[in-house]
Order: C-alpha cells, then structure tokens, then sequence
C-alpha cells in the first residue's frame, strides 16, 4: 500500500530534491544564460531527474500526463493519491 | 502549454486540523498577494516582454507559483478536512461552509473572492519588473505574518520554504531588470515612449 511503503517516500524525496535542483537553476540560468557552470549543472539535474522518473514509473505509474509519460493498463493516471491527499500517502506525495 | 507533475513541489506535513491557520491561510491562496494573484501577474505580462530573459523568467517562476498554489491549497484543505461543522462555524468557517463545504475557493482570509484588480500588467517592462518586485516583497511579509502565528513545526517548514521562494523570486527579478535597462541604455529604448505615433501626427 501506498501509505506503508518507505521505498516510495524516499524516491519521492530524491524526485522533488532533484526537481528543486532543476528548478533552481532554471530560474538562475534564465538571468545568466552565458554561466557555463550553472548550465553543466542544470543538464545533470535533468539527467538525474529523467533516471528517477522512469524508476517512479515502473513501480508506482505516471508522473504526468499529455503523452509525457507511457501508462500500463488499465490508465494508470487516474489512481490515487493525488498530491494532495495526504490522509492517502503517509508522508505527502 | 503546460505540462502537470503530479507531485507537491515540496513536501507538507500536516499533524492535526488547525481552523484559524486554515482561515488566515486563504490570503496565500486567493488575496492579493497570494500565490495565484502571483501567477497570473507574470503569466499575463509574458506577451510584451521585450527580450528572451524576460519572457523566460515572467513564465518561469509564475509556473513555479502554479506549484506553490497547490502547496497552500493542500495545506489550508487538510488543516480542515476533519473538522465538524460546528468545529468550523467556531472558527469563522461558517460562512466558507454554506457557500463551499470543505472544499477550496480562490478568496482571501475575509472571504473575499479573488480579483484580478489585485494585480497590473503593463507593456513598459520597467513598470512590469518593479511591480514583480514588490509582489514578492509583499508575499515575504504575508510569509512571515502566518509563520508568526503557528508553532507547528511542518507548517512552519513549508511556510519557510515558501518564503525563501518569494526572497529567490525577487532576486532573479531584480537581475532581469538590471539587464533590461543596461539593454535600454545602450540602445536609447524608452519603453513607455511611442515615438512612431509622434511622427505621424
């Protein structure tokens, strides 16, 4: 179950860290777009996020919709939790 | 377009149901300088931003601000979520209930709805830049002001990351507004200026 899985949690937590990281540096790349080491890290973010995603994906179903992510059947989308039902998943999601 | 990630940009921690946090909270979410007044500012201005930076940074961080919306949203809905009605009418939550239950509206800690009057978007991208600054002043203080009234440790986490959003925000903002004006300076561009309809007359 979802709420009992501390493997979830913890990729979770790696997910939103890396997330940050790329979101971080998104912004800052945005005002310096000539820093070349703001940008080597950025492209590392995004190649540790893309490696967790798909992690994510195989065991717990997508992350995002719009053909962004691949589903198993049936549409794994519409399972809970929701990001906000934190009752459901022990933790957040 | 946009893309949903479906994950909280950071994680929320909510231990018991807390009413008048819940209460106070709404102005994050629907007043004037709440998260979503945030967004639509910067996603409005997007259209006459002058350059590349700019345009990037206005639709950038008021995506970020779509994240954070539903960071305040699933904590003000879960600091509520168990209560009874009477529990709810106690706290002021009486009117919210008879017009919403439990569920979540765009207003402010009053129950105001929400106004786009809360925010300008001007084609003078010096008018726009200095009032993005101060958004994220404002929200800063609103951050601190509801920090100060919980002794909740996860609330007052998430609370914290979000007002060090509002203090990065700002900085990015200021540095594109340095750049747009050295820009301007060295190429005698007068945003607000329309010389072409000057030389028609």
């Amino acid at each position: 179950m979802a709420n009992k899985d501390p493997d979830r949690e913890e990729l979770l937590r790696e997910i939103q860290e890396w997330q940050f990281v790329a979101t971080e540096l998104t912004l800052f790349l945005d005002t310096h777009p000539e820093n070349r080491e703001a940008l080597r890290d950025y492209n590392m973010a995004h190649e540790r996020l893309r490696n967790l995603h798909r992690q994510w994906e195989t065991r717990y179903g997508p992350l995002t919709s719009q053909g962004h992510s691949p589903s198993q059947y049936p549409w794994q989308w519409v399972e809970e939790p929701w990001p906000w039902e934190l009752e459901k998943c022990k933790g957040g999601l | 377009m946009w893309v949903y990630v479906k994950h909280l940009q950071f994680p929320v921690r909510i231990r018991r149901p807390d009413l008048n946090m819940a209460k106070y909270m709404f102005t994050q979410f629907g007043g004037p300088d709440g998260e979503f007044s945030a967004a639509w500012r910067y996603l409005s201005q997007r259209y006459a931003m002058p350059t590349g930076i700019t345009k990037a940074i206005v639709t950038d961080i008021g995506t970020e601000e779509l994240a954070h919306l539903e960071m305040i949203g699933t904590m003000i809905y879960n600091l509520m979520r168990d209560a009874t009605v009477e529990e709810l009418e106690a706290a002021g939550l009486g009117t919210h209930y008879s017009m919403h239950g439990r569920n979540m509206f765009l207003q402010n800690s009053a129950g105001v709805p929400w106004t786009a009057a809360y925010y300008q978007s001007h084609q003078d991208v010096i008018a726009n830049l200095h009032e993005d600054m101060a958004a994220e002043q404002k929200a800063r203080a609103t951050y601190e002001y509801l920090i100060n009234m919980t002794r909740d440790e996860g609330l007052i986490e998430a609370l914290s990351f979000l007002r060090e959003r509002e203090v990065v925000h700002f900085q990015r903002f200021g540095e594109a507004l340095d750049r747009v004006q050295a820009y301007n300076n060295e190429h005698h561009v007068f945003p607000g200026l329309d010389f072409s309809r000057k030389q028609g007359e």
